[in-house]
């Protein structure tokens, strides 16, 4: 007789076999499946196929219950009866293929027909039926879970816990990337007047735009500016701050405070420090009267005038105004800089400097050649996350110089984005904008890592 | 029972320690307690006009205790305030009042988000014609010229009398005037903000018109001689450009003679001035005051708010337009009144003798010119034109260049080849 | 001998440095409070004042006593019915003229009780005059400013407490008080007081924390929960899920800024709470940071729990998350930190100044206040003072935590 493919005949008691997994012992020993002593062909497949069931069903009801919520919101249009249908056989499937490979008690089934039918139900009232599904398979985890291998009570769960942080992901962060590009397709799109599909026009618009290339410019001076200096000052205060003096935690307080200090307050200080009548500044050099954030000047172009050389535009470098808000931004996040290197500098073990000092190294050969490169990892770390940080300032250049500068001088990538998107109310523009500028910061900082992890020297 | 009385008396004296409230909170008090609550987006940052505002707002409550109420909420500067009106489309809240100027207003139509005057201004008669004629799109009355300013002449009485010249009456002579007192102090008196406000003013006086058979054009003969004039004036030392912050912020920073100012700026001024401040009409040409800027904004009523909101508005708008309240909202700030017979009342009265300097003001408004009401003109006069008169005032480029930049800027814009 | 020398000098230069360094760091929270405690005036001086009319306690005594007869509270003083202010103006000639004194009124008001009901006499004597105000009302006014002109030819004049503001108007020197009846408390921290009330400065802070607390806590429990599965529980698809998270760090935040808020304005959730807490809960920061400290544990700790019947809910709660309490302290104080100082989201979506956080709204208040730094600084310094007082009491944890999070 041909062996019987599948499930044995179904008695009142041999619907399904209880695991034998034992209670007590080392978890994931479980190898017994919920299937008679039955060997068949494809039953290694269903076997290793059962741990998505759960999974597959779980990602199916929360997809549904995202997907019903964001038609009933207008998110996303509603679309035609194809796709519910097939979203109704996906359903039925699913619980059918759950249906077949489950432990089946009355919870499980119970839960599986809730599956079910609030997937069908959901159709007609979303808002009243479509968390059903979601319901249904914890109603049959509750009923199956007890039999079921370790493998599978850990897919379960696995996917339980990280479904929540997955659909918050989902729902803004990567779905709203993909959005993003999709309304940079479209002309003008605000809330106000009407807007149609125009491909790629807003990009090559952007091309041309001398008010982007300014931004960028400015942004680019910005990111070279500060992020160096503020690393190099890092090292040397956190250098001296290594020499075993008294008060560090006073020095380090006195150095750490502005990074906490919010942005917002710091910029309106450093604006009244910056006044170009009563500003502090002003009168410690004496020069009473120069406005330092409305100089449009470009620093370069300042500094090589007398001797002749007159330079225009990106190479007249960054304005005054501008050097002004990066002097501000260096105060600012210098603690952070200093802390961390401050930690990577008190995990260079000491034998490395008992050893250079053997061979006779200075106190300037021993930071060159024993700090420098063992505090690199650190250093990279900081410029790759000085350079994103850098790119997308936005809060200290909108509260002190508002208009973006006399002549644009200050306007960074994000505010441009902003005075676009927000101001003038042309969200497909400032989308095409925050696409540009995602493209090119993982551009720099490829480049960045091609360019400086040769250099860096990992403790062997 | 007699508990009862202690503990009244005692609440009504803790509650007289606070009695003096500022008029914010006394309006937060009064909506709380109205069955209908309009909010009034304004953008009016602090000073006298806020208070003047709030205050106008709380007398308006008072009279429709329990009934309704109108709420300012300040949104920041003006264009804020139209960064937040634009996003409220989005979000779907949008105000029941707000303030807007005549561009804003050419844009929120393309939306037909405004609710139809005509009917509900009751004295629409008694309202300045130029200012009413302003606010018509297609025919229809949008808007309520609330807050409405017209350039004047800022002067320092104490530096003309030094050096005995008189107020200048015509542009050639202000432009005398002015080259022979820097010349004597050593330093520009003629300041000037480089924006497309201060433009305007020598553009209109220099004969020029923006929109030329419908089409805007900022490079012709007369804006190129009203930008070289400003030039000039830097070049030769009497005009000096002030770019950071309101010319009243800058007075201690030397000698200031002259300025051609919004109006709303007189009470900013008179603080500020450690001098004694005059106040004339524009220097002008042939005989008569020159054509000031009209700045300033107009109240509309948004139509997305419900219908009792809507009437609550209209009552405001003729609560605001009324004799009175123009005239005391013109005596705390400085604007012009827009009720022709707000000048009868008693407290623009008082406010004139006091203060004889202001029926220049009232003067001025009867030479008043407006800039374009087209929805693109707010890019257009902050950041194409402003930007080009930046760039010439400072140096970085010759008048005509900058100007046809900016004409092919408008150009481009107006044809939706650039954003 | 003389590498000891050496190693002083090299000592004291880096003190002199590190000294230096501090200095220009910690020189700009000074002069903000510096600033806080000055007058208009006093601050719109081209050379600074290092100590201002408010710190110095002659002027507090009288402050004091103006307070005491003005309303009996000479804390932050007042105007009570009944009372009556004695403001001394000394003046080298007073038989000159006599001043000319009033109360200011706001502007464009219909009626103002305060101006009104303030019964104002002045009588000369030998070194000045006296200034009587009497509150003949029946209201209690929190402040009474006062404006009085000295005429010019009565010579040297100096009032008992120091005015506001001074200024020039023809034959008279107009002298200006925003409060002649401060109190001690009430003079020295006037502008704080002014700023306070300015603005709801009160809502501000319970929105950020309101909101800086949400985002925490949620964050914290959505981070553990999926930290934890990503380190000790093995799913089908770990690896690749958690590359996707590493993936979605790539995205800069300004990609997400329209789209998110296109969202929340269909959601109808723009300029409420959900708005501020909801998009931030989902934070990869916190998860990796979990999944580091929850890597870190032992395997067998979890084995054993398993095999005693735990489930993984269980293990999560009682087992793995009190041992990470480290990493969650770390977790929690950068995402309170990150929601409190930020502008740019709030700003977006929030337009009522119900629903302003404590940064929206002091960029708010730096357009208003205008030229007025005192109220200004003084709102900036009340903005940072919380977390200031956070550090103090956490200090380890920051620092802890920061260096963690560069090591890795």
């Amino acid at each position: 007789m041909k062996p019987r493919l599948g499930r044995p005949k179904r008695t009142a008691s041999s619907r399904f076999e209880r695991p034998i997994c034992p209670r007590s012992g080392p978890a994931n020993t479980c190898s017994r499946t919920i299937f008679r002593d039955h060997h068949f062909p494809g039953r290694r497949i269903l076997e290793s196929v059962r741990r998505y069931v759960f999974p597959t069903l779980l990602a199916y009801a929360v997809v549904f219950l995202i997907y019903n919520l964001a038609v009933h919101y207008k998110i996303l249009h509603a679309p035609e009866g194809f796709f519910y249908g097939l979203a109704a056989v996906l359903a039925l499937a699913s619980g059918y293929w759950a249906y077949r490979l489950l432990p089946r008690t009355g919870l499980s089934l119970t839960g599986l027909a809730v599956f079910v039918l609030g997937a069908v139900a959901a159709f007609s009232n979303p808002l009243l039926f479509s968390w059903m599904p979601l319901a249904g398979v914890f109603i049959a985890y509750a009923g199956a879970g007890s039999h079921l291998p370790e493998s599978d009570i850990a897919a379960f769960w696995g996917w339980v816990f990280v479904w929540p942080a997955l659909a918050m992901m989902l729902i803004w962060n990567i779905l709203p990337s993909f959005f993003a590009l999709w309304i940079s397709l479209f002309d003008r799109f605000n809330f106000i007047a009407k807007s149609h599909f125009v491909g790629l026009l807003n990009y090559s618009i952007l091309l041309h735009d001398p008010l982007f290339w300014r931004s960028l410019e400015n942004t680019f001076w910005y990111v070279i500016f500060t992020v160096p200096t503020g690393i190099f000052l890092g090292t040397l205060i956190a250098i001296m701050l290594n020499e075993r003096i008294r008060a560090l935690g006073l020095f380090r307080t006195l150095y750490f405070l502005p990074y906490i200090t919010a942005l917002t307050a710091a910029a309106a200080v450093w604006q009244w420090i910056y006044h170009p009548e009563f500003g502090f500044l002003n009168w410690l050099l004496g020069t009473t009267g120069l406005d330092w954030l409305h100089t449009p000047d470009g620093v370069i172009g300042l500094a090589l005038k007398p001797f002749g050389i007159h330079l225009q535009g990106f190479w007249a470098g960054p304005s005054v105004a501008f050097v002004a808000i990066m002097i501000m931004s260096i105060w600012h996040f210098l603690g952070y800089n200093v802390v961390i290197l401050l930690a990577g500098l008190q995990s260079i073990p000491k034998q490395y400097y008992e050893a250079a000092e053997l061979d006779g190294a200075g106190w300037w050969q021993q930071q060159r050649y024993v700090t420098w490169p063992l505090l690199s990892p650190t250093t990279f770390f900081l410029s790759i996350i000085g350079l994103i940080g850098a790119f997308r300032v936005f809060t200290q250049v909108y509260v002190m110089t508002p208009t973006g500068g006399v002549l644009n001088d200050t306007l960074t990538m994000a505010m441009y984005l902003y005075n676009k998107g927000f101001r003038d109310s042309d969200f497909s523009y400032a989308s095409a904008l925050a696409v540009a500028m995602f493209l090119i910061i993982l551009a720099l900082t490829l480049i960045q890592r091609k360019v400086l992890e040769g250099r860096v020297t990992y403790e062997q | 029972m007699k508990k009862a009385i202690w503990l009244l008396a005692v609440l009504t004296v803790f509650s007289l320690a606070f009695a003096q409230q500022k008029a914010g909170d006394v309006i937060k008090e009064q909506c709380s307690q109205a069955k209908v609550v309009a909010e009034l987006w304004h953008g009016f940052r602090g000073g006298a006009p806020r208070a003047a505002l709030e205050n106008l707002a709380v007398a308006f409550n008072k009279m429709h205790q329990g009934e309704g109420c109108i709420k300012p909420i300040n949104q920041g500067g003006y264009r804020d305030l139209s960064t937040k009106i634009k996003a409220a489309f989005a979000a779907g809240n949008l105000p029941a009042l707000a303030q807007a100027f005549e561009n804003n207003i050419a844009l929120y139509l393309e939306a037909d988000a405004l609710m139809p005057l005509d009917g509900v201004i009751d004295d629409l008669d008694q309202l300045n014609p130029t200012f009413v004629d302003a606010v018509r799109f297609d025919g229809k009355l949008y808007g309520l010229p609330f807050n409405k300013s017209v350039q004047i002449l800022y002067f320092n009485r104490d530096l003309l009398k030094k050096h005995g010249v008189a107020v200048p009456k015509t542009i050639d002579e202000f432009i005398a005037t002015a080259k022979k007192i820097s010349a004597a102090e050593g330093e520009p008196v003629y300041w000037f903000r480089p924006d497309t406000s201060t433009f305007s003013y020598w553009f209109f006086n220099m004969g020029g018109k923006y929109m030329q058979d419908g089409k805007v054009v900022v490079n012709g003969p007369a804006a190129v001689k009203a930008l070289q004039t400003l030039v000039d004036g830097v070049n030769s030392g009497w005009a000096k450009a002030i770019t950071s912050g309101y010319i009243n912020q800058n007075f201690g920073k030397g000698a200031f003679g002259f300025s051609t100012d919004t109006s709303a700026g007189y009470t900013y001024y008179l603080k500020a001035a450690k001098f004694d401040l005059g106040i004339a009409t524009l220097p002008g040409n042939g005989g008569k005051p020159g054509l000031g800027l009209v700045q300033g904004t107009d109240l509309i009523i948004f139509k997305d708010v419900d219908q009792a909101q809507k009437k609550l508005a209209g009552e405001f708008i003729n609560f605001v337009s009324s004799p009175k309240a123009q005239a005391l909202f013109a005596a705390a700030t400085g604007y012009v009144p827009v009720n022709l017979k707000a000048t009868d009342e008693q407290a623009l009265q008082d406010y004139l003798m006091d203060n004889p300097d202001f029926k220049v003001v009232i003067e001025q408004a009867n030479y008043a010119a407006f800039e374009p009401a087209i929805a693109e003109w707010e890019q257009i006069r902050f950041d194409i034109l402003g930007q080009a008169i930046k760039e010439a005032v400072l140096g970085k480029a010759t008048p005509k260049d900058a100007l046809d930049k900016a004409q092919k800027q408008v150009d481009d814009l107006m044809a939706g080849r650039i954003r | 001998m003389s590498s000891n020398l050496r190693r002083l000098l090299s000592q004291i230069l880096i003190y002199l440095l590190l000294s230096a360094g501090a200095v220009v760091m910690a020189f700009p929270f000074y002069w903000m409070l510096a600033t806080s405690v000055k007058s208009p005036q006093e601050a719109q001086q081209a050379a600074p004042i290092w100590f201002p009319e408010r710190v110095k306690p002659a002027n507090w005594r009288v402050a004091a006593r103006l307070g005491a007869e003005g309303a009996g509270d000479s804390w932050w003083g007042g105007f009570a019915p009944g009372h009556t202010i004695k403001l001394h103006v000394g003046a080298a000639n007073p038989g000159a003229g006599k001043p000319r004194v009033r109360v200011p009124k706001p502007p464009a008001v219909f009626s103002d009780p305060r101006s009104e009901s303030t019964r104002i006499s002045v009588e000369s004597g030998t070194d000045g005059w006296t200034i009587s105000l009497r509150n003949a009302g029946e209201q209690k006014f929190t402040t009474l400013p006062l404006v009085v002109w000295i005429p010019k030819n009565s010579g040297r004049f100096k009032a008992e407490l120091p005015p506001d503001a001074i200024r020039s108007q023809g034959q008279y020197w107009r002298l200006e008080w925003v409060n002649v009846s401060p109190g001690f408390l009430g003079y020295v921290f006037h502008n704080y007081r002014e700023a306070w009330h300015a603005a709801p400065f009160g809502r501000y802070f319970f929105v950020s924390f309101f909101t800086a607390s949400m985002q925490v806590l949620g964050g914290l429990l959505f981070a553990t929960m999926a930290a934890f599965a990503f380190a000790r529980i093995r799913f089908p698809g770990r690896e690749q899920i958690f590359l996707l998270f590493v993936a979605t760090m790539m995205i800069p935040g300004e990609v997400l800024l329209i789209p998110n808020y296109i969202l929340l304005a269909k959601l109808h959730w723009l300029d409420t709470f959900y708005a501020l807490i909801v998009p931030w809960l989902a934070s990869v920061f916190g998860i990796f940071l979990l999944r580091q400290f929850f890597l870190a544990l032992p395997q067998d700790l979890f084995d054993a729990a398993r095999i005693d019947g735990a489930s993984y809910w269980g293990m999560l709660w009682r087992i793995a998350f009190p041992l990470a309490v480290p990493g969650l302290i770390t977790y929690g104080i950068f995402a309170f930190l990150g929601a409190y100082n930020a502008l740019l989201w709030p700003l977006i979506v929030t337009q009522s100044p119900e629903m302003r956080t404590i940064q929206v709204g002091l960029q708010a208040f730096i357009g208003e206040a205008g030229s007025d730094y005192g109220q200004l600084m003084a709102a900036s310094t009340m903005a940072i003072l919380p977390i200031i007082m956070g550090y103090f009491f956490a200090q380890r944890y920051f620092i802890q935590g920061i260096a963690r999070s560069g090591i890795k």
